[in-house]
Formats: structure tokens, C-alpha cells, sequence
């Protein structure tokens, strides 16, 4: 083998591959003969080694290829999580986006709205929201003022193109006729079917429920409201608790009562003290308005009612002792003080000019009231 | 070569009848080269069907081949099989000759011809690497010395050598060491 040159070799395979056989080969090198069979013969046998794949497999292959080419298919058109959720979302952040411009249209639009427009629920709807959300009083009245305006403004409109509908509104009566009213600047005509309610009055409120037809009011009802609009106004009833307030401190001005006996000798000590304690009276000056019911008490305090008091201010000493013993001490002086006092608000009712001794005189009105429970008792 | 360029074009955009014809075309070749180098035909079809997956990968990441399918084929085949020699680390001979086609021999010839192809593949694997793709893809695939030449990147000359002295390594190991 080693003999052979290369290049013959090269012949032998070529002559090979075009289909001639060992023996033909070996004819062509008849020297050589003997060498180049076992050469020839291996590279046959080469030939022979390479199975041939089975159908069965090169069709399962194909089939995991074109799967898998399929799959990757999907994959490259699938769209990604981010995607999928915004196709899932889009539906509904639209639906949204035109629920919140249909609101925030109908809302604007229906500012302009008057009645018998088909936006004017709407209007009322918003004016009322607005109304509940409105946590501040002063604010709440302003709205509601602001409304009331409006009211005016969609009855004159109504009124200005003649148009038919059902109003309500609230105003100032400055004429009244028999058969024509002026209410806040709007004539209102009223009919046999009118049904007034309240004292009218010029200068009053009043509530005219109504009809307007070819640019003329027709009033079905007015409600005088003066009256019941006052007592809204007139809400600060704080008075009452007012003076309900002080009798906790008139209680502690009674206890002394029974005291000033056994210490007179304090008095002098007590007034000074009480020059300096004076300062709650500027607090309790609403006194006036308790002297409405008070008056009669001063005609009532008799020694057993201020016993009565004292029983119960020692409890309530034992739970007062907040204010210090120094201020019962003053106290004590002070109801010394007091009962004097009470004697000169009883002849004169001036309590200003007991203003020193104002918080005490109060105290002792306020005993008085105490009394009067008391009384009642 | 243009029909190929046309094919490998309408592969890369995952075309199922372009993918099926790749296939089809090539299936055969890579098989019996793989065939001849791993020696066993269940991983045979394996590595081949494996060969024929990194393919489509090669498209879908943009590492397809460029001018030609058989060249890209068979280079994956000849990186797949040194992936599979490294984790095997030695060859495994197992019976091949089930799925030789073959005439009818008598018993005592079929174990003769059985055990010689056996010695053979046991030689051929003590052959270098080049000699040994040589002849997998001139015998097993039965590929002309040009395409040969192509696919390892070499002239012809070399694959002609390469092919001549493995044939005569196998020769001299065929016939013993009293022979030589």
C-alpha cells in the first residue's frame, strides 16, 4: 500500500465512483494488482455502512419540524401579556372615557338647562350633589343662595320665550294685588285655583309654585315663608345650653353657702380673691338671656333649697377638686359675697353694675336656677 | 443554486411547504451522515431531527444561513456530532446491520459480513476528525468531492487526499499489524 502512489489511488477512486468494478479497475494496474484489492475492496465496503433512514422516522421528524415551525410561528404573531391585557382593557377604558365625556357633557350642558329641557333632572341632580357635598355651612347657604338665583333666572328665561312648564322658585314679595303679585321681580298671576299659604306681606318670602304659558306666570300655589324661614335663621339655640353650662359652676358657688357661717373671718381675704376670679364672667356674659327665666328664682332661694344645693355640691366639690382648694376657698368667700349680691340684683336687676361680682351674681342666678329645680323637686 | 436561494428565502419566513421541501431535500443526506459517524441508528435520527430544529432556531434568531441550506445543514450536523462525542466521550458500536439493506445471505456469511462492518466502524473511529467527515459525507452521503470540498471549506485536492489516506489508514487497520 505504501508503494502505490497517492495519485493512483486518487485514479482507483474515481474510477470507482463512475461505476466500474474492483476487477475493472484492477486491469487498468495489473502490477499493482495485488496491492490495490484490499484498498478497492475497503472503500466498497465503505460504501455500504451508511444506513438508510427508515420512513417511519424521517416522517416523525418532519412532522416535529413543521410543529415546531408552527409554534414558533404563533409565537412571533402571538402577542405579548402587555398586549393581550391592553386588547382586554381597551374595550373598557373606552366605554369609561366615553361614560366620564357623556357625564362630563350632559353635566356642562345641562348648566344652561331650564325647565321642561331634557337636561334639567340633570341640572337639579348636580345642584343637589353639589348641595350634599358641601360640608361647610357658610358654603351650603351660598349654594343655596346661588340656586335660589337660578330658579329666578330659568322662570324669567321661560318667561322670555314663552315656553310651557312647571316652576318653583323663592323670592322677595314687593307687590301684592288681588289678582297679580310681584315676587322677586316676576309678576305672578294668580287665579281662583290659587291657594296661598301664610300672611303675605310686602317684604316677606315666598314659595310660588306656578305655570308658565305664552310669557305669563299662573300661580297653582304661594307659601308665604317668612315666617318658617326666620326660625332657620333664628337657629342658635347654643343659648339654652348656655346657661345650662354655668349651673355646674353655680352648683360650686352654692356650696359656700352653708361655709360663709363658719368662716366669716375670711371675708376680707375672700374679696380679694375674688377680684381675680372674676374673669369667667366675662365668658358667661350670655346672662342677660338667662334672666328671662331666672327672674322669678331670686324669689326662691330660701335657705332650705341652698341646703338642698349644698348636699349635693359637696359630691360634686369631691369631684371638682380640678379648680384647686385655693378656688374653693374663694368660693366660699365669694357665695359670702354673693348672697349680698343677690340682694342688690334683686333690688336693681343691674348686673352690670355688679360686674365685679358679676360672675358671682351669675353664679347666684344660676344657684337660682338650681333651686328652681330644686323647687321642682 | 437559485432555486435554493428561493427555497432558503421563503424558509426564513417559517413557509410550511418551504420548511416541508427543506426537508424532504435534505432529510436523507444528513441522516446517513450522521448515520455513519454516530454509529447508532435511534441517536441517528435524533441528532438528525436535531440538526433540522436548529434550523428553524437559526431563522427565528436571525442566524440563518445566507446562500446555502445544505452547507448550513451540514455544518450544524458536524457541531451537533462533536456536542454528542463530547458528552459520550467514546463512541458506542451497536448493531447497524438491522437496517443495512442487503440480498439474502446464508447465516454463517451474515455474521461474517456483520462482524466486518463492526471492525470497520471501530476503525473508522479511529480515524481523525477531517478523515472522518470525509468519508461520512463521500460514502455516507454520498456527496461528489466538490460539494465535499464546500462543505468542510477546503479545496478538492485535500478532500481527495484526506479521503485517499483514510481509506488507506483503514485498509492497513482492516488487515492487522503483520500486514503492514
Amino acid at each position: 500500500m505504501n508503494n502505490v502512489p497517492e495519485a493512483v489511488l486518487h485514479d482507483c477512486l474515481d474510477f470507482m465512483e463512475h461505476g466500474e468494478s474492483i476487477e475493472q479497475i484492477l486491469g487498468r494496474y495489473p502490477e499493482l494488482a495485488e496491492t490495490l484489492r484490499p484498498f478497492l475492496e475497503t472503500a466498497v465496503q465503505l460504501t455500504t455502512l451508511a444506513p438508510q433512514p427508515s420512513l417511519v422516522a424521517k416522517q416523525q421528524s418532519q412532522r416535529a419540524f413543521l410543529a415546531h415551525a408552527e409554534g414558533l410561528t404563533r409565537a412571533s404573531i402571538q402577542p405579548s401579556p402587555w398586549y393581550r391585557l391592553r386588547q382586554l382593557l381597551l374595550p373598557l377604558v373606552s366605554l369609561a372615557v366615553v361614560l366620564i365625556l357623556f357625564v362630563t357633557t350632559a353635566v356642562s350642558v345641562s348648566a344652561s338647562a331650564i325647565p321642561g329641557d331634557a337636561l334639567y333632572s340633570v341640572k337639579r341632580l348636580v345642584e343637589t350633589i353639589r348641595l350634599n357635598q358641601t360640608s361647610n355651612s357658610e358654603t351650603a347657604m351660598a349654594l343655596m343662595e346661588q340656586y335660589r338665583q337660578e330658579r329666578i333666572r330659568e322662570v324669567e328665561a321661560l318667561l322670555g320665550t314663552g315656553r310651557s312648564a312647571e316652576v318653583t322658585f323663592e323670592g322677595e314679595i314687593t307687590m301684592i294685588q288681588p289678582e297679580e303679585w310681584t315676587v322677586a321681580t316676576i309678576n305672578v298671576l294668580l287665579t281662583a285655583e290659587t291657594s296661598i299659604g301664610g300672611k303675605p306681606q310686602l317684604g316677606e318670602i315666598a314659595r310660588v309654585n306656578g305655570r308658565t304659558e305664552n310669557s305669563l306666570l299662573v300661580a297653582s300655589r304661594i307659601e308665604v315663608l317668612t315666617g318658617s324661614a326666620a326660625t332657620p335663621e333664628t337657629e342658635p339655640p347654643p343659648i339654652p345650653t348656655q346657661t345650662i353650662a354655668p349651673t355646674a359652676t353655680a352648683t360650686a358657688t352654692q356650696e359656700p353657702t352653708t361655709e360663709p357661717t363658719e368662716e366669716p373671718t375670711i371675708k376680707p381675704t375672700s374679696t380679694q380673691t375674688a377680684t381675680a376670679t372674676p374673669q369667667p364672667t366675662a365668658t358667661i356674659t350670655p346672662s342677660p338671656l338667662p334672666t328671662a327665666t331666672p327672674s322669678p328664682v331670686p324669689t326662691s332661694p330660701p335657705a332650705n333649697d341652698n341646703d338642698n344645693n349644698n348636699d349635693d355640691d359637696e359630691n360634686d366639690n369631691s369631684g371638682n377638686d380640678n379648680e384647686g382648694d385655693s378656688n374653693d376657698n374663694d368660693n366660699n368667700n365669694d357665695n359670702d359675697n354673693h348672697n349680698d349680691n343677690d340682694n342688690h340684683n334683686d333690688d336693681g336687676d343691674g348686673d352690670s353694675g355688679n360686674d365685679n361680682d358679676g360672675g358671682n351674681s351669675n353664679d347666684g342666678d344660676d344657684s337660682g336656677s338650681n333651686s328652681n329645680e330644686d323647687d321642682d323637686d | 443554486m437559485q432555486d435554493e436561494l428561493l427555497l432558503l428565502h421563503r424558509a426564513k419566513s417559517l413557509d410550511q411547504d418551504a420548511l416541508t421541501q427543506v426537508h424532504e431535500q435534505y432529510y436523507d443526506a444528513i441522516y446517513r451522515y450522521v448515520a455513519y459517524r454516530v454509529n447508532d441508528l435511534q441517536t441517528a435520527e435524533d441528532l438528525t431531527s436535531e440538526v433540522f430544529i436548529r434550523f428553524l432556531h437559526a431563522i427565528q434568531q436571525k442566524n440563518a444561513p445566507q446562500n446555502t441550506i445544505r452547507g448550513w445543514l451540514f455544518g450544524a450536523a458536524s457541531l451537533i456530532l462533536k456536542e454528542h462525542y463530547r458528552k459520550k466521550k467514546r463512541t458506542q458500536l451497536t448493531e447497524l446491520n438491522d437496517a443495512i439493506p442487503g440480498e439474502w445471505m446464508e447465516p454463517t456469511e451474515k455474521l461474517e459480513a456483520q462482524e466486518k462492518k463492526q471492525a470497520l466502524h471501530r476503525a473508522i473511529a479511529d480515524l481523525t476528525e477531517e478523515q472522518q467527515q470525509v468519508l461520512a459525507l463521500r460514502f455516507g452521503s454520498e456527496m461528489p468531492v466538490r460539494d465535499v470540498a464546500k462543505t468542510m471549506n477546503k479545496s478538492e485536492g485535500s478532500v481527495k487526499m484526506l479521503q485517499v489516506r483514510a481509506i488507506a489508514a483503514l485498509t492497513r487497520m482492516m488487515a492487522g499489524p503483520e500486514r503492514n
